[in-house]
């Protein structure tokens, strides 16, 4: 009976180890144990290392990106940071990362130059991951090139299908009908949180009122856009603040 | 006895969530589906809505969690019958059964969207309620502008289509009632979570058409003073 009791106990132990060795290498692996240092390496805005930037996909808005002196044609390493952390939530997918309220959370204009290219490297496909960087970059709005950005998202040719933008020739049941509403935000996501960054902007009392010329300016550039929802929540909100301009 | 008990403990792994996946399920497809569990599951609210709290109860992960595996108790994989399905449930097959198609990890929706989808999907589950099928959209079906409502895809008027709901506890009204609260009440979402739960919960609203329905839910969730009236 003693021996038994060993037995249990022995075999109790191991299966505590391999229970204990599964459960770090699963958390090893987990998308959420990615970021434990990042916030320490977030320096200041000046850094002595710089890496090339990376050219802007051709269509995109390229005549938003300004010519800048030869020095200031490079990353800065709290950029590349930043941007570091938010490929990490891209392919994690887990959009309530709290490094989005926190590293990513102010924005310089050398950061949002940074994170306007990013968006033009990104397939159009890529909602969510757009829509992100024109949320981002929508929480730091300070100067033209912000609400010329804005603008440039609000005036893209519509996405017609997830699978691919340009649209497919696959058919469409009443069964999809359903289906639609969530779609289609999803669809302009990109645009629809470019509106609502210029909503909350004219919502604004007592304010920036360059802030809210430049917010009622770039919202006109969606009034005439292609997509349904994009043009009705458009008309909306300039019907809505009219009598503010 | 009870050593016997103790090991046996050790050695069955405590599971997560009470219902199973299919063998199968793609791994990426299942680990995406824990991992938006695991976050709406672990959600935290500040407060709630009545009928939030009617539906769900109040703002917690706990309660979402439950409320998804009270009706749901295995994922498998099916197209739903169209290529651009997300996931979806067949009462008739298997009523407490969802399924879910490969774009649930193809297509880049947010996070709060993919979940969105899937508690529409779970509220289709309830037998008792006979799956809480969607009404027919009225017809003219208009939006807030006066224009008719159309298909995305096809152009068609959505008029006189089942994609509707007149009850605010239907699939598009529970759902919406839930991404609202989250907006307005969850204390463990960042920004860009709470913006797209409000981005997501006004567009539904506009499929929920019968008068008392919409004036529930404006009370229950949406400002006196809002500047648009449907939202008011």
């Amino acid at each position: 009976m003693k021996y038994l009791k060993r037995a249990a106990l022995g075999v109790a132990a191991l299966s505590f180890v391999a229970i204990m060795y599964w459960w770090v290498l699963t958390r090893q692996t987990s998308p959420r144990q990615l970021h434990s240092n990042s916030s320490e390496r977030i320096m200041g805005e000046s850094s002595q290392e710089h890496t090339p930037l990376v050219r802007p996909s051709p269509g995109f808005g390229v005549g938003i990106v300004e010519k800048t002196p030869s020095q200031e044609n490079f990353l800065r390493s709290a950029d590349r940071q930043r941007l570091s952390i938010l490929s990490e939530i891209f392919e994690s997918k887990n959009d309530n990362d709290p490094r989005i309220d926190r590293e990513l959370k102010v924005l310089d204009a050398m950061a949002k130059k940074a994170f306007r290219l990013k968006y033009g490297e990104l397939q159009s496909e890529k909602r969510n991951e757009r829509g992100t960087i024109v949320f981002l970059i929508g929480r730091n709005l300070t100067n033209q090139a912000d609400f010329d950005f804005l603008c440039e998202v609000l005036r893209e040719p519509p996405c017609y299908s997830l699978a691919n933008c340009q649209g497919d020739a696959s058919s469409v049941s009443k069964e999809d009908f359903h289906r639609e509403s969530g779609e289609e935000v999803t669809l302009a996501y990109p645009q629809m949180v470019a509106l609502n960054v210029l909503e909350r902007t004219l919502e604004e009392d007592g304010v920036n009122v360059d802030r809210q010329r430049m917010a009622w300016g770039a919202l006109q550039c969606a009034k005439d856009s292609r997509s349904g929802i994009v043009q009705k929540k458009a008309e909306e909100l300039i019907r809505d603040f009219s009598g503010k301009f | 006895m009870r050593v016997i008990y103790t090991i046996l403990c050790f050695l069955v792994p405590a599971s997560a969530f009470a219902y199973t996946f299919d063998n199968d399920v793609p791994a990426g497809v299942k680990k995406q589906m824990l991992d938006d569990m695991a976050f709406v599951t672990q959600i935290q609210g500040s407060g709630s809505s009545g009928l939030h709290q009617q539906i769900f109860g109040s703002v917690a992960g706990a309660n979402y969690g439950k409320f998804f595996e009270n009706r749901v108790t295995a994922i498998g994989m099916d197209s739903c019958g169209s290529d651009k399905a997300v996931a979806c449930v067949i009462p008739y097959y298997n009523p407490s059964k969802m399924w879910l198609t490969q774009n649930y990890v193809k297509f880049s929706h947010p996070q709060i969207a993919r979940m969105m989808v899937v508690f529409h999907e779970a509220r289709h589950t309830e037998s008792k309620n006979r799956n809480f099928p969607h009404a027919n959209c009225p017809v003219p079906f208009r939006d807030a502008n006066g224009k008719d409502m159309k298909s995305i895809w096809t152009g068609a008027d959505l008029a006189g289509e089942p994609a509707c709901d007149v009850t605010p506890f239907g699939s598009y009204g529970s759902s919406m009632i839930m991404q609202k609260n989250i907006q307005k009440f969850c204390s463990s979402c960042n920004e860009k979570v709470r913006m797209d739960a409000g981005i997501y919960a006004d567009d539904q609203f506009k499929r929920v058409i019968d008068a008392k329905a919409i004036d529930a839910i404006r009370k229950d969730l949406y400002t006196r003073y809002h500047r648009n009236p449907r939202l008011r």
